[in-house]
């Protein structure tokens, strides 16, 4: 890589006015589109609560600030440490077992955090068998006469969504890790620096901005997580907002504290920009030597095998071990007539938000590259904070625009035709995938936005001035540029599709129903156990998108497509 | 590249093309032989009984089962739904106050439900009983340490109580009872004196309770009478056998105000399109078959006077419910809510390590 | 008919106001190189040339067609210009052959342009490399791609920035020369951006040198360096030695300088009396045993087919002006020697501005 070129960067300049193309226009549609819930939301909190907000402050409120920050510090923290290390390893280095932890680093990521935390919990509580062990073993009679972390805990929860969210920084470190150019390193070598000093002064400041974005999400999922920290009762926002909506019987309440949580991602995208700065980092050298692999030997070996292992271990085989025992016993149990129907109705609708949210976050990063105006790109920030709201606050969002929508339709209709359409958009999984959009699309567009801006401006120069217009240079040249970038985020959508509970269960039509649903009647009446098949399905239909996506971003590295090796 | 555009177009088509025949109730307004059903409770609880009912009348039950978000639902898509089950009463008083509840005249009904366990305008059923019951242990503790709610603040039960957390739907029904009966002043006392009593942080659900007195973590839980059942007849899961077995069940308070007992229930939804159905489908459910069906399979107490309870629930004998009205408690669960954040209560600085 | 019309442009990023009226014309055919340092607003007029810049101010014509108007709200996209545009980096899409990327800008190619664009190829040495990957090649071939992709859709004009300035020195004259010929075989005209004079002067028919947003002078090649309208041009493309003196009555054909009058062509009208500096080029001196300066040598520099020559004047007049001299490398002369010479006026120019320095 050498110094970015003095040119400056394409069309980027702020317009004073928007251009009325079709990518301003479709854009701001678009985002206006997968905001409106968000925007509902808002709205809703705007009305008054009655007293709820001087019963939050006075008492839980800081609490609650106060552990989602720890919560989020903790996951923050675990997934980079793991995600990038890994990535870093598998990546750069050689050793036993590397071939298999590229892709097996992944598997986590089909795990729902929830049933990770069912299953730890009994692992690992005073009932649990490794208590028990310790207690026969070193002969202590209760709990008074130890010291156990205890799993029901603030430290708890976060172990267990580090241990499946930190595949994110995995994945998008070890892409930033493959796009790096080996002369960067080498450069960094003749400089004096060793490898390690390479590591931390030239490699992962050049992967920061991806491994910030992996960071941020793992980061916003731990702060709209439910399961988990209803399951160990921790206090975190999304709890309040549960509790405050249910128990207090509160919308407007809830609503309220979605915003507070609201603030929190706002920040932690603001912190992403401001690590960017006004960084750019576009590959300017278009020569791509193999990248230096560091065969590792003895203790250095044993030690990047572990490094790799134990998150697949704790992260995937011992969940799926325990997942797989109680399905083999309660398959009778779980396996209703509609499991596959269920299963389904999972992998379409996933397939379909994928696709569309693969789509859409692609058309609008590159309609914000293009224009480079602050509307398009606030439209477009808001349009993707949907992420980190609790999913069954977003799907009230949802429900009461589609609702109106509907309303609107069918008097149209009425008056029109004389046909009534009744609830064309709620009453049908056009209200899931809808649902689905508005939560994943900041995986789609983020990951479109940050693989876009790898690409050179002088890429869409080149091909404007030869006579393509912005559609076709986005599909003659970014497309096939970041083609591994846009279907790994399609299938980090699907798998969260696949997983994704609160939304599916409030939107979705009469009858009915996924892999999820299955897995959360029988998991919200405390039967892990007969949950355990549909979870597995579930993870199951995760593992095969998961291995395509390593073998794609394996082939993200420049020039990899031409030839072999 | 065309073709993965061409393809990604076409699966992102694919929602614009009707869902099959499940979905399509919706589509249309129901036909006449339809009812739909929200349900708070799960569909392996209750599908027996509506495959009952569809099997008798003829009419087809379109369900979603959904624990959150029913209440917004009903209010932005109105005369979608015509019933909806719940698993708790705070749920139905919630949907009364909203005003999404239609009031209901039934023959059947009133005979079936006795008064104190319905609405007295008719907006809301109750369908079956639960208590909140004391779990504890066998061996550990006496006959005497524990007999009712405000014992659990004893100070000789100090690090033996545990408890899931203090804000589910059944605990925080049990602290607005304790509202209802003594203010909220006292009942800031005993959360108080419950919390300090803690064995562990509050969490899991009612069954891990029962886990961790059998494994001694702790002497007493909190638990609700129908998760015994299930616990003490699991064929396949022994250790949940071995867990209920090392427990005594104890309802609280009976020489007092009686232990505090808590209905699912069903109600008909404003604007329903097909009220006849849906008040077919609640009286069903309110009669012999279905009363029986909640008592043998959930270990559940039928509202209707005369059907039997299930031989193991009979088995823990007889006991004095606390009468005091359920909508009254039901008021106060705002109230007790704010009570668990004010006292920290999920916050317990005991753990395991005392 | 021109092929690229600029008329008075201007452009602004914020505050920082980048280019200030500028106004070109470049007619069929002809090589038309912009000059000027980093900086200067080359780059963006090239862009905006292009339409990758939205154009604020002025009016661009491409063959014939207004391009962008914003005052009547014209503005032709980039793909929609007919004008080529060669990048400094080349910009060759990376995922795609060196083939591909050169018929990338003709998508339904006839017969005949494929069987053109093969000839280029062969011409220019890379028919070899079809299929490889532009990482694969060398700078050089990197180039020539780069050339042949912007040239292969027969653009109305060719734009380049700093095409060259990724090469070594060696085989940048050798690419600059094929580069020519092709350019010329096509007949298209062409706008380069460069900082380097001796590319400038080496390629254009003429050059416009950009200073500060502006184009300071425009000429040919010669015109350019034998007469630098300014002391900065003077400076840029060449040594030169910078005097002041007076303008004598037009009848003369000289300047009157520190030194003594010195012969020169070019007044630019400036009337008799008036104050004005002038650019004297080293190789503007010609040694001469009766040359009516005389100076003595205070150092030798070897240049290769010059001499640099730093002397020193010991005459009556202007004693101890030091100037700056080229002599043929056939002089043997060594330092502490005197010399005599005289002054030809064909490098020499009357400059507008400039304060004098004994550079």
């Amino acid at each position: 890589m050498t110094a970015a070129t003095d040119s400056s960067p394409l069309l980027a300049r702020p317009m004073r006015f928007l251009r009325a193309d079709i990518w301003t226009v479709g854009t701001i549609f678009f985002a206006a589109l997968i905001a409106t819930p968000i925007l509902t939301v808002l709205i809703l909190a705007a009305s008054p609560s009655g007293d709820i907000w001087n019963h939050l402050a006075s008492t839980v409120l800081p609490r609650y600030i106060r552990t989602t920050l720890g919560l989020m510090a903790g996951v923050g923290a675990g997934t980079a440490v793991i995600g990038v290390a890994a990535a870093w390893l598998v990546t750069l280095c050689r050793f036993p077992g590397r071939r298999v932890f590229e892709w097996a680093l992944l598997l986590p990521l089909a795990m729902p955090a929830y049933v990770v935390a069912y299953v730890y919990t009994d692992i690992l509580e005073y009932a649990g068998p490794v208590q028990e062990i310790l207690r026969q073993v070193f002969g202590w009679s209760s709990g008074r006469d130890y010291w156990f972390p205890e799993i029901r805990s603030l430290g708890g929860a976060a172990s267990m969504m580090t241990l499946v969210l930190y595949p994110y920084v995995y994945l998008l470190a070890r892409i930033a890790f493959l796009q790096q150019s080996a002369c960067v390193l080498e450069a960094s070598r003749t400089l004096g620096l060793g490898p390690w000093r390479s590591f931390f002064s030239v490699a992962l400041p050049l992967a920061r901005p991806s491994i910030v974005i992996g960071v941020s999400l793992a980061m916003m999922e731990s702060l709209n997580d439910f399961g988990t920290v209803d399951f160990f009762s921790v206090e975190t926002l999304t709890a309040g907002i549960y509790d405050v909506w249910l128990n207090m019987n509160s919308t407007v309440g809830a609503a309220q504290l979605a915003t507070v949580s609201l603030v929190f991602v706002l920040a932690l995208i603001g912190a992403e920009k401001w690590s960017r700065r006004s960084q750019r980092f576009y590959s300017t050298s278009s020569k791509y030597r193999p990248l230096p692999n560091y065969h590792l030997k003895g203790a250095r070996a044993a030690i990047a095998f572990a490094v790799c292992v134990l998150p697949i271990a704790f992260g995937f085989l011992v969940p799926a071990g325990v997942l797989l025992n109680y399905a083999a016993r309660f398959y009778e149990e779980s396996l209703s007539a509609n499991f596959l129907t269920y299963a389904g109705n999972s992998l379409m609708l996933s397939s379909i938000s994928a696709a569309l949210a693969a789509l859409l976050g692609l058309f609008m990063a590159y309609g914000v590259r293009m224009s480079g105006n602050p509307i398009l790109v606030a439209a477009s920030r808001l349009a993707s904070v949907g992420y980190a709201v609790p999913g069954a606050v977003l799907a009230v969002g949802v429900m009461i625009p589609l609702a109106r929508a509907d309303a609107a339709i069918d008097g149209l209709m009425r008056n029109l035709f004389g046909i009534p359409t009744g609830l064309l958009l709620s009453g049908t999984i056009v209200a899931v995938t809808y649902g689905y959009l508005v939560r994943f699309l900041a995986l789609s567009y983020g990951t479109a936005e940050s693989s876009l801006a790898k690409v050179t401006p002088n890429m869409d120069g080149a091909s404007r001035t030869l006579g393509m217009s912005p559609g076709r240079t986005l599909r003659r040249v970014h497309f096939p540029l970041i083609r591994g970038s846009v279907l790994a985020a399609a299938i980090l959508v699907f798998v969260d599709c696949m997983k994704e509970l609160p939304m599916t269960i409030i939107l979705r039509p009469f009858n009915y129903g996924t892999l999820a649903t299955q897995v959360h009647q029988f998991a919200s009446d405390e039967l892990l156990e007969e949950s355990a098949l549909g979870a597995l399905a579930i993870v199951a239909a995760g593992i095969l998108p998961v291995i395509i996506l390593s073998a794609t971003i394996r082939g993200t590295r420049p020039g990899h497509s031409g030839e072999k090796g | 590249m065309k073709k993965f555009i061409v393809c990604l177009g076409l699966i992102a088509l694919l929602p614009l093309v009707p869902p099959p025949a499940a979905g399509e109730a919706n589509l249309k307004e129901a036909s006449p032989g339809e009812v739909n059903l929200y349900s708070y409770r799960q569909p392996f609880l209750i599908k027996p009984m509506l495959d009952e009912f569809t099997k008798r009348t003829g009419i087809r039950v379109n369900t979603v089962f959904a624990k959150k978000g029913v209440l917004e639902k009903i209010k932005a898509t109105p005369g979608v739904a015509d019933a909806v089950l719940t698993s708790d009463v705070g749920r139905l008083n919630d949907m009364s106050e909203a005003g999404v509840l239609l009031p209901v005249k039934s023959d059947i009904l009133e005979k079936n439900i006795p008064v104190q366990f319905r609405h007295p305008g008719g907006l809301w059923f109750g369908l079956t009983m639960r208590a909140r019951i004391l779990f504890v242990s066998k061996k550990r503790v006496k006959q005497a340490e524990a007999t009712s709610y405000e014992d659990l603040t004893k100070p000789g039960l100090r690090g033996r109580v545990c408890i899931r957390s203090g804000k589910h739907v059944y605990n925080i029904s049990l602290i607005a009872s304790i509202i209802a009966h003594k203010g909220e002043a006292a009942t800031r006392i005993w959360l108080e004196g419950v919390k300090a009593n803690l064995a562990r942080k509050p969490g899991g659900n009612d069954r891990a309770q029962a886990k961790a007195i059998y494994s001694g973590q702790c002497d007493i839980g909190i638990g609700n009478t129908y998760y015994m059942g299930k616990m003490q007849t699991n064929r396949k899961k022994r250790a949940q056998r071995k867990w209920a077995a090392s427990i005594r069940i104890v309802f609280p308070n009976q020489a007092g105000r009686g232990a505090h007992v808590n209905i699912s229930g069903a109600a008909i939804i404003r604007g329903a399109k097909n009220r006849t159905n849906a008040v077919k489908l609640i009286e069903f459910l309110s009669g012999d078959f279905a009363q029986k069906f909640y008592a043998d399979q959930n270990f559940e107490y039928p509202v209707k006077p005369g059907v039997p309870v299930s031989p193991i629930v009979k088995s823990w004998g007889d006991f004095k419910a606390d009468t005091i009205s359920l909508t009254t408690v039901a008021k106060h669960r705002r109230a007790a809510s704010k009570l668990v954040d004010l006292v920290d209560f999920n916050n317990s600085t005991k753990s395991s390590n005392n | 008919m021109s092929s690229l019309l600029l008329e008075n442009i201007h452009h602004a990023y914020g505050e920082n106001r980048v280019i200030r009226g500028v106004s070109a014309e470049i007619s069929g055919g002809e090589f038309v190189c912009l000059l000027g340092p980093s900086g200067c607003g080359k780059t963006t007029l090239l862009r905006l040339a292009a339409g990758l810049e939205p154009l604020m101010n002025g009016k661009i014509i491409i063959g014939g067609a207004i391009a962008a108007d914003p005052k009547a709200g014209i503005f032709v996209p980039p793909e929609a210009r007919g004008a080529g545009l060669m990048f400094q980096d080349y910009a060759l899409f990376p995922h795609l052959t060196i083939f591909e990327n050169i018929i990338f800008g003709i998508p339904n190619p006839a017969p005949d342009r494929l069987r053109s664009v093969r000839e280029g190829m062969d011409d220019m040495g890379i028919a070899d490399l079809a299929d490889a990957y532009p990482h694969m090649l060398s700078g050089g071939q990197q180039q020539r791609a780069a050339l042949l992709r912007a040239m292969a859709p027969r653009p109305k004009v060719l734009l380049l920035d700093e095409p060259f300035s990724g090469l070594d020195v060696s085989l940048r004259a050798q690419v600059r020369e094929e580069t020519l010929s092709l350019l010329k075989k096509t007949g298209v005209a062409a706008l380069m951006v460069t900082h380097d004079p001796q590319e400038a002067m080496f390629m254009s028919d003429r050059i416009l040198v950009m200073n500060r947003g502006k184009i300071e002078q425009a000429g040919t090649p010669r015109e350019v360096y034998q007469f630098p309208a300014t002391e900065y041009i003077a400076r840029f493309l060449g040594q030169t030695n910078i005097l002041p003196g007076i303008v004598l009555d037009s009848g003369y054909d000289e300047i009157m300088t520190s030194i003594g009058p010195v012969p020169c062509l070019s007044m630019r009208g400036l009337e008799f009396g008036t104050d004005a500096f002038i650019s004297i080029r080293p190789e503007s001196f010609m040694l001469e045993p009766d040359g009516p300066f005389q100076a003595e040598v205070m150092g030798i520099r070897y240049g290769g087919h010059y001499a640099i020559l730093e002397v020193e004047i010991v005459g009556e007049i202007g004693k101890g002006q030091r100037l700056r001299i080229h002599a043929h490398s056939n002089w043997r002369i060594d330092v502490g020697e005197r010399i005599r010479f005289r002054v030809i006026p064909d490098f020499v120019t009357v400059i507008e501005d400039a304060a004098p320095n004994g550079d």
